[in-house]
C-alpha cells in the first residue's frame, strides 16, 4: 500500500515540476521582458532628452551669433544652420515626447509609452511644447532665410541688404523670445529628463527586484527539483527494496505460490519452489491446465478445470468453494526418466480482489507426500495391530495341536503354490491347470482356517481366491496375470508366518504351566474332555460325540463356527475318523471339511424353517469312515438338510452353457448330479467365504481322483444329501 | 430472512435418514418439508407440484442422476437453494453440481452439527 502511494506520488512529481517551470517562466520572464523593454525605452528617451536639453540655449546662442555677425558683416551661414538644426531637433524631440503611442513610430512608441504614464511628465512636456511653439514662431523666418544678407557695393562698401536687415530684425526679436522661452524649454526639458531618469531608476529597481524574485524562485525550484529527485530515488529504492523482499520471500518460501489470471495463465511472479514442486524449469506464462496435464489423470484434470471455473464465478461463496476443493490432496506422478515418482500435492485457492472485482486467483501448493504417507502407514499399522489382536484372539481358543497341524499343512500347501507359480508354463492350458491347482490348495487352507475360526486367514485366503477367480475369467492368460497372485501369496504367507510366530511365543508363555493339558489330551484321545461350546450356560447348539481325533475336532469346530455365523443349529457326529490311515489323513480332512461345509451352508436349513418342515430344529451331519478290508475304505458324509434341487442343477447347467435345455430335461438325476463335480460349477449366485464358488464339489472330486478313489452323491430333495467316497485299500503313491 | 413464512423444503434422497436428521435440525424452524422424492424423476414431478424454495439433493440416486436433476431444477427456478449431499470422496461430482448451480455442499458421512451448519449457511441467502 505504502509503496503504491509513493509510486503514484513520484510519478506525479515530474508533471508537477514541469507545470511549475512553465508558471515560473510566465511569472518571471514575461514581466521581466516587458520591464526590460520599458527600461530600454526610458533609457533611449532619457538619452534623447539629455542630448537635446540644451538645444534651446544652443539655438539662442546661434541667434545671438547671427545678430552679432550681421552687425559685423560676418559669415552667418554657420549660426543659421545651427538654428535650422536646432529647430529640427527640438521638433523631432517634441514629436517623440508628445506622440500618440498608437500612431507613433517604433522608437517613438516605446519612448512615449515609457513615460506617458506620468501626469507630471505630460505637464512638463506640454510646457515644453507651449514654450517651444512660441519660440519656434520667432525662429521660423530666420530658419527660412535663404541667400546672402549683404549687399557689397563700391559706394557704400559692405552693407546689409533688405533681406539682411529683415533678418537682423527677426534675429533681434527672436533673441528677445529666446530669452523668455529658452530657459522655460530648457527647464522643462530638464524636468522631463529627471522624470525619465526617475522612471528608469524605478524600472531598473523593479527589474532588480524581479531578478531577485526570479533568483529566489529559481532556487526554490531547484530545491524542489532536487527534493523530488532525491525523494523519487528514495521511492524507487523503497520500491526496489520491496520488490527485492518480495523476491526473497518468493525465493525462500517452501510453498508454491502463483497467481492465476482469468485466462487460466500463471503469472510471472511466483515462488521459486514452483520449479521444484512441479519439476519444470519455467512456470510463467504456462497455463494451469498445462501444468497439471502431465501429472494427473484426465478425470482429475477435468474436475480441476471445472473447479477453477466455479472459483471464477462470483455466485459461489468462498467457504463453499473451499469445501469442495478437489485438489486438496491430489496424487501426481512425475516421469523422472527412471520411472514414475508419485507425490501428493495440496492446492489451496484464494480469490484476489482488486477494487472489489475478482482479479486473480492466488494458488498455494504444498507437497504433502510425507503427511499422506504417514497417515497411510498409520492406518496400515492400526489395521495390522487390529488383525494381530484378532489373530491372537482366534489362536487362543484353538487346540494347539490342531493349530500346529494346520500351520504345517498350510505351510506345505503354500510351498506347493509357490512352486507352482514358479513352474514355467507357456501354453494357455498349462496356465489354466496351474490356476486350478493353486485354487484347490488355497481353498483347502481357507476351509481349515474357517474350521479353526481363524477369520484373518480365511479372509486372506478368500481374497486370494478372488484374485484367482479374476485370472480364471480372463479370455487370454499370460505370465503377467500371475504377478498379482504372487503378492497375495506373499500376504497370506506372511500372515501364516506371523501366526506361527504367535503360536510359538504363546507356547513359551505356557511353559512351566501345569503340564500341557492339550498335549496330553492328544496323546490320550479317549480321555479328552468334551468341549463345551456356545455362550456360558446356554444350551450348546452343537453336541460333540467322540470328538477325539484331530479331524473330528476340526469338523466340530467348523460346524460350530459356520453354525454360529449363519444362525443354524447342527449336530456333527463322527465315526471312525480316528482310524484313518496316516496316508489318507490330510486328504480325508480336506474332503470332509469341504463336504461338511457344503452341508452346513447349502444343506442344513435355518432352525425355524426346519421346524416348519416338521424336522428337528437341530440339523445333523454324520461323517463316518470305515474299512471294508480289501475293498478299501468308505467315507460317508450325510446331512439331513434340504438336499440338492435337481431343478436348480438343470437351470445352472443350462445357464452356464454346459447343457442345452433339451439335454438337461432328458438327463437322469444321477447324471445331473455328476455335473456338480465339474470344475467351477455352482448353483449359488454369489460366492461367499463359506461356500458357493462351485469349487467345493470339484475339490472333493479332484482329491478323490488323485487318490484313485470314487465319489458318488445321492440326494432326496428336502430330506438329505449323502456323499459316498470309496478309497482304495492301498494309499496311492502320488499322495504319500 | 423470512421468519413469518417458513421456506418450503423438498428432500431428494433414496433413504429416509437425511429426512429424519433434517427434522431434528434446529434449522427446521425455518423450513417446512413439503415432500420427499427418491430419485431425480420423482423430484422433478414433486417440484412442479410443490414449488419448494429449498432442496436437499443426494447425488447418488437411481433413475436420474442428481447433477442432471440440479440442472433441471435450476433451469426451472434459478433462485432455488440447493444443498447437495454427496460422499466425501466424490468431490468431482460436488464440483460439477456447484457448477451447475447448487448452492451448498454437505459431504457424507456428516454429523448433525455439520448438517445444521450447512443448512444455516444455505439459508443465509434466503
Amino acid at each position: 500500500m505504502k509503496a503504491n502511494l509513493n509510486w503514484s506520488r513520484s510519478q506525479r512529481s515530474p508533471a508537477f515540476l514541469g507545470a511549475a517551470l512553465v508558471l515560473f517562466a510566465l511569472a518571471v520572464l514575461l514581466p521581466g521582458f516587458r520591464l526590460a523593454g520599458r527600461l530600454d525605452d526610458a533609457t533611449a528617451a532619457l538619452r534623447l532628452v539629455s542630448e537635446q536639453r540644451r538645444q534651446a540655449e544652443v539655438v539662442a546662442n546661434a541667434l545671438v551669433s547671427v545678430r552679432d555677425r550681421l552687425e559685423s558683416f560676418g559669415y552667418v551661414d554657420e549660426p543659421l544652420s545651427e538654428v535650422r538644426n536646432g529647430v529640427a531637433e527640438l521638433d523631432g524631440l517634441l514629436r517623440t515626447l508628445a506622440a500618440d503611442p498608437a500612431t507613433a513610430g517604433t522608437f517613438g512608441t516605446s519612448a512615449a509609452r515609457a513615460v506617458q504614464s506620468s501626469e507630471a511628465f505630460r505637464a512638463d512636456v506640454a510646457t515644453v511644447e507651449r514654450a517651444w511653439t512660441d519660440f519656434r514662431k520667432a525662429l521660423v523666418p530666420i530658419a527660412a532665410f535663404q541667400g546672402v544678407p549683404y549687399a557689397d557695393s563700391e559706394a557704400a562698401g559692405v552693407q546689409l541688404n533688405a533681406a539682411g536687415k529683415a533678418l537682423a530684425q527677426e534675429a533681434r526679436k527672436a533673441i528677445v523670445t529666446a530669452r523668455k522661452q529658452g530657459p522655460v524649454v530648457t527647464a522643462a526639458l530638464t524636468k522631463v529628463s529627471s522624470s525619465l531618469e526617475a522612471e528608469s531608476t524605478q524600472l531598473s529597481s523593479y527589474l532588480r527586484l524581479l531578478m531577485l524574485a526570479a533568483l529566489v524562485g529559481a532556487i526554490a525550484l531547484g530545491v524542489g527539483v532536487v527534493y523530488f529527485l532525491v525523494a523519487g530515488r528514495r521511492q524507487a529504492e523503497l520500491l526496489a527494496d520491496a520488490q527485492r523482499q518480495t523476491d526473497d520471500i518468493l525465493k525462500t518460501v517452501k510453498e508454491g505460490l502463483f497467481l492465476l489470471d482469468s485466462k487460466g495463465k500463471i503469472g510471472a511472479t511466483h515462488s521459486g519452489s514452483m520449479a521444484r514442486l512441479f519439476k519444470r524449469e519455467s512456470i510463467a506464462g504456462v497455463s494451469f491446465d498445462e501444468l497439471l496435464r502431465p501429472l494427473v489423470p484426465e478425470k482429475t484434470l477435468q474436475t480441476a478445470q471445472r473447479f477453477v471455473e466455479v472459483l471464477w464465478s462470483e455466485r459461489t461463496k468462498e467457504n463453499l468453494v473451499k469445501s469442495i476443493n478437489p485438489l486438496q490432496e491430489v496424487e501426481v506422478s512425475f516421469d523422472t526418466g527412471a520411472g514414475q515418482e508419485t507425490r501428493w500435492l495440496e492446492f489451496d485457492f484464494h480469490r484476489v480482489r482488486s477494487d472489489g472485482k475478482l482479479a486473480n486467483l492466488l494458488v498455494s501448493v504444498n507437497d504433502v507426500t510425507q503427511r499422506v504417507r504417514l497417515a497411510r502407514e498409520l492406518a496400515e499399522s492400526r489395521e495390522k495391530a487390529q488383525s494381530q489382536v484378532d489373530t491372537l484372539l482366534g489362536v487362543l481358543h484353538i487346540n494347539p495341536r490342531q493349530l500346529r497341524s494346520f500351520l504345517s499343512d498350510s505351510d506345505a500347501a503354500m510351498k506347493m503354490v509357490n512352486a507352482m507359480l514358479r513352474e514355467p508354463a507357456r501354453e494357455e492350458s498349462a496356465f489354466r491347470r496351474k490356476l486350478d491347482s493353486i485354487f484347490r490348495q488355497i481353498h483347502s487352507i481357507k476351509g481349515e482356517a474357517a474350521a479353526l475360526g481363524l477369520g484373518t486367514v480365511e479372509t486372506r485366503a478368500h481374497e486370494f481366491e478372488d484374485a484367482l477367480k479374476e485370472a480364471r475369467e480372463k479370455q487370454q492368460l499370460s505370465g503377467a496375470d500371475f504377478l498379482p497372485l504372487v503378492v497375495k501369496l506373499d500376504d497370506l504367507f506372511t500372515h501364516l508366518a506371523s501366526i506361527g510366530d504367535l503360536v510359538q511365543r504363546l507356547g513359551q508363555l505356557h511353559q512351566g504351566a501345569p503340564a500341557a493339558a492339550d498335549e496330553e489330551a492328544d496323546e490320550a484321545p479317549a480321555a479328552a474332555p468334551v468341549r463345551a461350546v456356545g455362550g456360558g450356560g446356554a444350551p450348546t447348539p452343537i453336541q460333540i460325540q467322540a470328538a477325539v481325533d484331530p479331524i473330528s475336532q476340526t469338523l466340530t469346530q467348523l460346524g460350530e463356527n459356520i453354525g454360529r455365523d449363519r444362525g443354524k443349529l447342527v449336530r456333527i457326529v463322527t465315526e471312525g475318523l480316528a482310524e484313518v490311515p496316516a496316508g489318507y489323513r490330510k486328504a480325508v480332512k480336506d474332503i470332509t471339511v469341504q463336504a461338511v461345509r457344503n452341508a452346513l451352508v447349502h444343506g442344513i436349513e435355518a432352525p425355524d424353517f426346519r421346524e416348519r418342515s416338521g424336522k428337528a430344529a437341530v440339523g445333523s451331519v454324520k461323517v463316518s469312515f470305515q474299512s471294508e478290508g480289501p475293498n478299501g475304505f468308505r467315507l460317508v458324509v450325510e446331512d439331513d438338510g434340504a438336499g440338492i434341487s435337481l431343478r436348480r442343477v438343470r437351470e445352472a447347467a443350462v445357464a452356464r452353457g454346459i447343457l442345452t435345455s433339451e439335454d438337461a430335461a432328458r438327463l437322469e438325476s444321477k447324471q445331473l448330479l455328476s455335473l456338480l463335480f465339474r470344475s467351477g460349477f455352482s448353483t449359488q449366485e454369489v460366492a461367499d467365504e463359506d461356500a458357493g464358488r462351485g469349487i467345493g464339489m470339484n475339490v472333493i472330486a479332484e482329491l478323490v481322483r488323485e487318490l484313485n478313489g470314487r465319489v458318488g452323491v445321492s440326494t432326496g430333495e428336502g430330506r438329505y444329501t449323502r456323499f459316498t467316497i470309496v478309497l482304495p485299500a492301498q494309499v496311492a503313491e502320488n499322495v504319500a | 430472512m423470512n421468519a413469518v413464512r417458513p421456506l418450503k423444503l423438498m428432500i431428494v434422497d433414496d433413504s429416509n435418514i437425511i429426512r429424519r436428521r433434517i427434522e431434528r435440525s434446529q434449522q427446521i424452524e425455518r423450513l417446512r418439508v413439503v415432500g420427499s422424492a427418491a430419485n431425480g424423476r420423482e423430484a422433478i414431478e414433486l417440484f412442479e407440484q410443490t414449488q419448494p424454495d429449498v432442496v436437499t439433493m443426494d447425488l447418488t440416486m437411481p433413475e436420474m442422476d442428481g447433477i442432471e436433476c440440479v440442472e433441471h431444477l435450476v433451469a426451472r427456478k434459478p433462485e432455488l437453494l440447493i444443498l447437495v449431499v454427496s460422499a466425501l470422496a466424490d468431490k468431482a461430482t460436488a464440483v460439477e453440481a456447484i457448477r451447475k448451480g447448487a448452492n451448498g455442499f454437505l459431504c457424507k458421512p456428516f454429523t448433525d452439527r455439520q448438517l445444521n451448519d450447512a443448512l444455516a449457511e444455505l439459508l443465509q441467502d434466503a
